[in-house]
């Protein structure tokens, strides 16, 4: 048995205690908004915030976890503060599939969380992490730009 | 998300935009709604459900296939909801033969049907709220989700209609007239993706989303080398882990059944298994042979494709003669969700979720494998992170199937990325000899393509014999013979192969004319309007011609694709110590009418993106008859630190729509060999390239 607070819960999950956070979110928690890509740490899919910054849940043991706030894209989206972000995807009609889509967020979320006015350097360094087969990389870092200048207002 | 209900299956519910993707198993009465066809149906409340046979995998299409019923129908465009087609003949792409989505022809092979379905239904509404009136049908109108008599100023909603139209005797179907362009409404508009909010919250569900009650997952375990086979396996060890349910052996390999993903992960770790080596396997299955045994299928399997003229003749008379061969390697789709599919057979047939690119083969497969009859089989198309060809394949289908069969559960399988890599059906790698002959006045005479290629599909014949340059003697030859590795189709097949060979070489031979490459294939496009046109045009927004710092230079590249015609320019950097890369890409395109300029536009960028990608990194590299590349770390792809900025231009066309989804891809590598020779890094002819 391992507990998480996740997106503001405290929930637990009858799992291996080494079971990666992707898959304690996806089949135990069936918060699958979370992706699984290479489960390697190279493509950025998993990608979750842990007490604000991004971190590749499919590397990162569940039982490594306590006392530490998991927050996940369905939360993300659904909070005030992250609107416009998501917006920043919506107008710059970003996604493709899509399937990348959400670890790209929450990779931005970190980063702007960080580093609320990046430089355009730093928003491509930053989101070279994940990857997006579509290629839709350039309104990636569009979306990232806009919503850090609409945050500033 | 649990699948609870039993034939109705909420796949994805949208925020905000009011979207919902819906699979329903094929015998559910429709709500109560009214089915003017097999394309729409309207419910009383107003929603108007537009039936999508094609798979969704990023390319845009739900939201096309939409707008092109929409436009005819005349409903509001806000309470279009789409959902997902059961498996049925009504549904076979005409141009395919089966239901399925390739070969960038999913608008061209719609845009009469869909707008033909569409104007069908507004018709039927229309003479429903004329008999309500008592008016003639010819007065009244339809705009909005609403039929309006303008002489009295009724108007009724078309879900109040909808209850009428239903109830009144079946007519026979009469002929439509569909608008003329400039009465379109919808069409030409950049609208929005109706999925693009469900993928900006997480709410947009995959196949590897589904999840049906009291399944189990399922990973397995496949023979590492072609022609092997399983000799035997001792899964105690597995079997005692927590949250195993089970291992099989099945026809690929061995299959572990779990609680969870990690437990069935966990547990294929701790099988041991012996694989047999075959006793011969085919030659060629090697990167290391591939040159040798492509030459050879040159020398044996050779067809021609086109030939006009005397070649030799031309050759013979000829003041230069110009040679190059050209490599390509094998590539793996990558797509960004991973292989897997949900399987339940149950009383009542068979039920496969997949995100599927062909759901006829998808049915046959889980029929074949269940020993059920078709109509019991439903296939259940989810949203497809990437399709890219890889899922036209059904191997992921039939594992499955078999899995759930031997579990007596409904199991999900999914595959690991390592997976996917081992078990791919690549791009096919392939040699092109090029020979090119300049008459005394630097004219091109003469043309000769030979092209090598380890698959017997036609697919890969694709792009070399079609192009519309005005040369007077020409012979291509297309040699296609099956090695034994797994090929298939890969966003654009063989556009992508023999575009760089034929482009790189254009431009090979018009620095050996000393032309400028642009004016040399001006010259010879004559007769090629559309290809003239996007050459023209990305020329011009690509400023060819103005002079470039050192290290730096542009290469261009244009084709036909389809009806259509794509040309690409790009600008790269040569560094002194010979790294490659992209600086700026402008891509003109014409491919016929657009149904939304938008998503054409997301298409020809991210087509751009994986043209770039294959060309600078991707490679799949066979060793002992087995797949060397395993993840991102061996087989990368292009990240965002090496996407150049991307300019798009669409020529505006009368003609009907050509195609797009793929028309992105094959320019790219040859205009950026050929911008990295003018850069002066010398000429590339094989590839992957070197990055930065």
């Amino acid at each position: 048995m391992i507990v998480l607070k996740v997106n503001g819960e405290t929930r637990r999950a009858e799992v291996d205690p080494e079971t990666p956070l992707l898959w304690v979110l996806r089949d135990a928690l069936e918060l699958t908004g979370t992706k699984f890509g290479c489960g390697r740490g190279l493509c950025g899919a998993c990608t979750v915030l842990v007490d604000g910054e991004a971190v590749r849940s499919c590397v990162t043991p569940a039982n490594a976890l306590a006392g530490r706030s998991v927050t996940t894209i369905e939360a993300l989206a659904g909070s005030p503060e992250h609107q416009a972000l998501i917006q920043a995807w919506v107008d710059n009609q970003v996604a493709q599939c899509g399937y990348c889509q959400p670890g790209q967020i929450m990779t931005a979320a970190g980063l702007l969380g960080r580093k609320p006015n990046p430089t355009d350097g730093e928003i491509v360094a930053e989101m070279a992490g994940n990857l997006c087969r579509c290629g839709t990389y350039n309104r990636i870092c569009r979306a990232v730009r806009s919503a850090a200048d609409a945050r500033r207002g | 998300m649990d699948l609870s209900r039993r034939d109705f299956i909420r796949l994805s519910l949208a925020v905000g935009a009011g979207l919902l993707i819906e699979v329903r198993s094929a015998a559910e009465p429709p709500d109560g709604a009214y089915a003017p066809n097999a394309w729409i149906r309207i419910g009383v409340d107003g929603v108007v459900t537009i039936i999508l046979a094609k798979s969704e995998m990023g390319q845009g299409v739900m939201t096309a296939m939409a707008m092109l019923v929409a436009e005819e129908l005349e409903c509001d465009w806000s309470s279009i909801r789409v959902e997902a087609a059961p498996v049925d003949s009504v549904y076979i792409d005409p141009k395919i033969g089966t239901q399925s989505t390739g070969a960038s022809w999913s608008v061209s092979s719609s845009w009469r049907p869909l707008r033909e379905a569409g104007a069908e239904a507004r018709e039927l509404l229309i003479g429903a709220a004329a008999r309500l009136w008592g008016e003639a049908p010819s007065a009244c109108s339809a705009s909005g989700g609403f039929v309006t008599h303008a002489a009295s100023g009724r108007r009724a909603p078309f879900g109040e209609l909808s209850r009428l139209a239903a109830a009144a005797p079946p007519s026979p179907r009469a002929a439509v007239e569909l608008k003329p362009p400039e009465r379109f409404t919808l069409i030409g508009k950049p609208l929005g993706r109706l999925d693009q909010r469900l993928a900006a919250t997480g709410a947009k569900t995959f196949g590897i989303d589904v999840r049906v009650p009291g399944s189990l997952v399922a990973v397995v375990a496949r023979c590492p080398m072609y022609y092997g086979a399983l000799d035997r396996f001792d899964a105690s060890r597995a079997l005692k882990l927590r949250g195993v349910r089970g291992v099989f052996e099945i026809a690929s390999g061995v299959a572990v059944v779990a609680d969870d993903y990690w437990s069935a992960l966990k547990a294929r770790e701790a099988l041991t298994i012996e694989w047999k080596e075959p006793r011969r396997r085919p030659p060629y299955l090697d990167s290391g042979a591939m040159s040798e045994g492509l030459d050879r299928i040159g020398r044996e399997a050779g067809k021609t494709l086109r030939s006009s003229g005397d070649v030799s003749r031309a050759e013979a008379s000829a003041a230069k003669i110009v040679e190059a061969v050209y490599d390509l390697p094998y590539l793996a789709h990558a797509t960004a969700e991973p292989m897997n599919c949900t399987a339940r057979i149950g009383p009542d047939g068979c039920d496969v979720w997949v995100p599927t690119q062909n759901q006829t083969t998808a049915q046959k497969t889980a029929a074949a494998v269940s020993g059920l009859p078709l109509a019991k089989v439903r296939v259940h198309t989810t949203f497809l992170g990437c399709g890219l060809g890889r899922r036209t394949r059904a191997d992921f289908v039939a594992e499955a199937v078999e899995i759930a069969m031997k579990a007596s559960r409904p199991v999900k399988l999914i595959w690991t990325r390592e997976d996917d890599f081992k078990h791919g059906f690549f791009r096919p790698a392939t040699r092109h000899r090029l020979r090119g002959a300049l008459d005394s006045r630097g004219r091109l005479s003469a043309w000769t393509h030979l092209a090598s290629v380890p698959t017997a599909s036609p697919a890969y014949a694709l792009g070399s014999a079609s192009f519309g340059y005005e040369i007077p003697h020409v012979k291509v030859v297309h040699a296609g013979m099956n090695f034994g590795a797994p090929t298939g189709a890969w966003r654009s097949t063989g556009y992508s192969n023999n575009v760089f060979a034929s482009e790189s070489f254009m431009d090979e031979v018009a620095h050996a004319a000393g032309a400028d490459p642009l004016r040399f294939r001006l010259d010879l496009l004559r007769r090629a309007p559309r290809q003239r046109a996007v050459l023209e045009t990305a020329a011009l927004r690509a400023r060819w011609g103005e002079r470039l710092s050192s290290g730096r230079g542009r290469g261009l590249a244009s084709f036909d694709f389809g009806d259509g015609a794509v040309a690409v320019v790009v600008e790269a950097s040569v560094s002194p110590d010979g790294a490659i890369r992209a600086e700026r890409i402008t891509a003109a395109a014409d491919c016929g009418a657009v149904v939304n300029p938008g998503i054409v536009e997301a298409q020809l960028e991210g087509a751009i993106a994986m043209g770039l990608s294959s060309a600078l990194m991707e490679r799949i590299t066979l060793k002992d008859a087995r797949v060397v590349e395993s993840n991102y770390h061996d087989y990368p792809i292009l990240r965002a630190d090496r996407m150049p900025p991307v300019e798009i231009h669409l020529v505006a066309s009368k003609a009907e729509p050509s195609g797009i989804g793929e028309a992105g891809v094959p320019g790219v590598a040859p205009a950026l060999a050929n911008a990295v020779f003018a850069a002066g890094g010398g000429r590339v002819r094989a590839l992957p390239m070197r990055p930065a």
